[in-house]
């Protein structure tokens, strides 16, 4: 049987060294390609698509060769964000593939190979020792969760918070106690027509959701129109600066092929003033004195007269560029008065309200100070396209919940994608129980805020947050220490004293860097400090590992350990033996 | 030592059950609903709104209504937090009271039974020295865990009377 086995060609295959080497290899080129791409697709997304996936796809290897591109100087198209959150088609084998393979390789061909020989057997048990610790780190990495807890003084918690997910969490009081039924996010991106024993009878759909969102009120829409009002007036002022630049650089040229200190001197306040008023928030009026006085210099020094086409203020683009912002700050200020005509005025704040009140908006408008306000009225009815247009695309159409009364508009965001920033979703759920329509309700990561849902006698609260996972015990923080090495900001120790309240039994401890607390099957390891404005040590924030796996690294060294010293002294006493009779 | 059946299979068996642990790592784990039951947490007064805590606060609360205004704050320190007598006549001094001495300090504060031997209350009524309005002030100072609780609602003595029984209530479980 084992000569059938041994000219069977699969088994051939994963007993080759040649395979061992291709492996190896392969793994070379995941980790070199996979590093790379942590640049543009963040720390998570690139560890989830080259390590642990079994093929990484097209798009998260392209965001490795952009980077291969970009670190030789040449030219690449970067990612675009939809390409960073959605994989693509399988081109090449991923971590979880090499790495399978690697250990079955290992496996069989020590199987193919070995043979009882106590001159080898601690070689053997070191191979055990190898393989207990590969396959312990890819069950680490399949059960381990990692979460994190912070903490001000006084601050007692008995759950810790997700670095990445988050959950839509339905709460029910009963008694003393409070029932929660953890909804994770994936299951409101996919729309899932989402229902549990736990929830009695309801059920919520995702009308519409957001991985990274900002929830706006009335008067952040027409802010975010402001804002954008402004930019396109700073890219116009932007223009005629760039201008009034090259022509004071011309003069300055002239300057110099023909000295004129008077002359030189003017140029040298004119240009002081341009930088100066560059660097503050530039009133047109001011612009317009500025490019006026550009003007008279042109006239001294190149000697124009007052009809000569080349005079700055004789060019026809300059003057849209003015009007073009004058046209911006127009439209701000209609925003502002568009603002004051909704305020308290969007009682149900429902679309058909706010369209109503934009229609109305420029016929009021033009009965106030009739005839005097022509430019006004114009900037008003851009405004009021724009507006509704935003409006239509940003309304959340909610029904129901304090949240959805305040923020009635959502601005999607693009994916935060770097490991310091966190997405925060955005979802209007759709509500009902037993059949019967409840409502929709807003649910945001950035508001706190529980809301209420009323059914018969029971009173649900929704909120969106980032996952918790509760612990067994409560923390609470009484201490916190910051020492740095002295004279330096460098950071020497940081220490918190929590107390640990068990079920029957509290008692101090300290978390210092290298000294965690393990409790309830956790690792809490001191993270980071956080300091107030005022430089005093506000808030610790602890890491916290759940891997129930962690003894497979200590029983692999153990056994790799125990396998080195068995082979060292097997051959030592081996050694010392034959000394021995040689010397006899 | 010549080596027994028993051992020679011994590295085998090991390798057939590592390609079976193998076949676990296809195992994901799959996001699913989690039910927790939890003890219930704490929530306020209907009649207090979440204020922004201002200097060293920990949290704040304003209560508007018809007859006045207050507000409730709770406020952290390390080890006593200046002590009890400190900590008593910076409230007095906030009502324009004179300052109690050690001696007078006992009758000046009570005990709060739901909050422990250590907790002490304080209830005062004087004129505030920022507003010059007449204002009351029911504070209570509780020392746990190394650190000392200092709870203060104050405001319109009509309204903190109407509010001192769910301010002592709502303690026990505020922090």
């Amino acid at each position: 049987m084992m000569n059938a086995l041994k000219t069977n060609p699969v088994y051939q295959f994963f007993t080759s060294l040649r395979l061992t080497v291709t492996l190896l290899s392969i793994s070379l080129v995941i980790i070199f390609f996979g590093t790379l791409a942590q640049e543009p697709m963040g720390l998570n997304i690139a560890v989830e698509r080259y390590f642990k996936s079994f093929f990484i796809d097209a798009h998260a290897a392209e965001a490795g060769w952009f980077m291969l591109l970009k670190l030789v100087q040449v030219e690449g198209t970067p990612l675009t964000p939809e390409k960073i959150i959605n994989p693509g088609w399988p081109v090449f084998p991923g971590g979880y593939l090499v790495g399978s393979l690697l250990l079955i390789n290992l496996v069989v061909a020590y199987y193919h190979r070995f043979e009882w020989s106590a001159k080898k057997a601690g070689i053997y048990m070191t191979h055990v020792g190898i393989v207990t610790l590969l396959v312990g780190q890819l069950f680490t990495d399949i059960l381990q969760e990692e979460s994190f807890v912070h903490m001000e003084r006084g601050d007692r918690r008995n759950y810790t918070v997700s670095f990445d997910d988050n959950e839509l969490a339905l709460m029910l009081p009963a008694g003393g106690s409070n029932r929660v039924v953890s909804i994770p996010e994936i299951m409101l991106k996919d729309k899932t027509n989402i229902q549990h024993p736990d929830l009695a009878g309801l059920t919520v759909e995702t009308e519409k959701y957001w991985r990274n969102a900002r929830p706006m009120t009335v008067s952040q829409l027409i802010d975010l129109d402001r804002d954008e009002q402004q930019a396109l007036r700073q890219a116009k002022v932007d223009q005629v600066f760039a201008v009034i630049q090259t022509r004071i650089t011309a003069l300055e040229e002239r300057l110099q092929q023909s000295p004129h200190p008077e002359n030189r001197k003017a140029l040298t306040t004119l240009k002081g003033r341009a930088f100066q008023q560059r660097a503050e928030a530039v009133e047109l009026r001011s612009l317009a004195s500025l490019l006026g006085r550009v003007g008279e210099m042109e006239m001294e020094i190149l000697g124009l007269g007052e009809s000569d086409k080349q005079l700055i203020f004789n060019q026809k683009n300059l003057r849209e560029m003015l009007v073009a912002a004058r046209t911006f700050d127009d439209q701000r200020t209609v925003g502002e008065l568009f603002k004051s005509a909704v305020k308290g005025n969007l009682p149900q704040g429902t679309l058909d309200e706010f369209n109503a009140q934009a229609d109305h908006f420029v016929p009021t408008l033009r009965n106030y100070r009739e005839g005097e306000m022509g430019a006004m009225i114009q900037a008003a009815e851009k405004f009021i396209i724009r507006i509704k247009q935003r409006a239509q695309k940003f309304h959340t159409g909610t029904t129901e919940g304090r949240l959805g009364d305040y923020f009635r508009f959502v601005q999607p965001l693009a994916p935060a994608f770097d490991q310091n920033d966190r997405n925060q979703p955005v979802a209007v759920l759709k509500i009902s129980h037993k059949g019967e329509a409840l409502g929709t309700w807003l649910a945001s990561c950035t508001s706190e805020f529980q809301q209420s849902i009323s059914v018969g006698d029971q009173k649900w609260k929704l909120i969106l947050r980032p996952k918790r996972h509760y612990l067994g015990f409560h923390l609470t923080l009484v201490n916190l220490k910051w020492e740095k090495y002295r004279g330096t900001e460098i950071p020497k120790n940081f220490q918190s004293r929590v107390i640990v309240e068990g079920s029957s039994e509290s008692r101090p401890v300290d978390i210092s860097m290298n000294e965690p607390l393990r409790e309830g099957g956790q690792t809490f390891y001191q993270y980071q400090m956080n300091q107030n404005q005022l430089g005093a040590t506000v808030q610790t924030v602890l890491q916290v590992v759940k891997n129930p796996n962690w003894r497979t690294a200590y029983i692999g060294c153990l056994i790799v350990a125990l396998g080195l010293i068995y082979q060292f002294l097997f051959h030592l006493i081996g050694f010392a033996r034959k000394r021995k009779k040689a010397a006899a | 030592m010549r080596p027994t059946n028993a051992m020679t299979n011994l590295p085998r068996i090991f390798c057939l059950g590592l390609l079976v642990g193998l076949g676990f790592l296809g195992c994901e784990k799959a996001e699913k609903i989690e039910v927790h039951t939890i003890p219930a947490e704490p929530s306020p007064p209907e009649s207090w709104g979440l204020d922004s805590p201002f200097g060293p606060e920990k949290a704040r609360f304003s209560i508007s209504a018809t007859n006045g205004m207050a507000t409730v704050s709770l406020t952290v320190l390390q080890g006593d937090g200046g002590g009890l007598l400190g900590n008593v006549n910076r409230w007095r001094g906030q009502l324009g009271l004179e300052p109690l001495d050690e001696a007078s300090l006992g009758s000046g504060v009570q005990s709060v039974n739901s909050l422990g031997s250590e907790a002490r209350l304080i209830d005062i009524n004087g004129t505030s020295n920022r507003t010059q309005l007449d204002t009351r002030l029911v504070g209570v100072i509780v020392s746990r865990n190394e650190l000392t609780w200092f709870y203060k609602l104050m405001g319109t003595p009509e309204l903190v009377e109407a509010e001192k029984a769910g301010f002592l209530k709502y303690l026990p479980d505020w922090r």
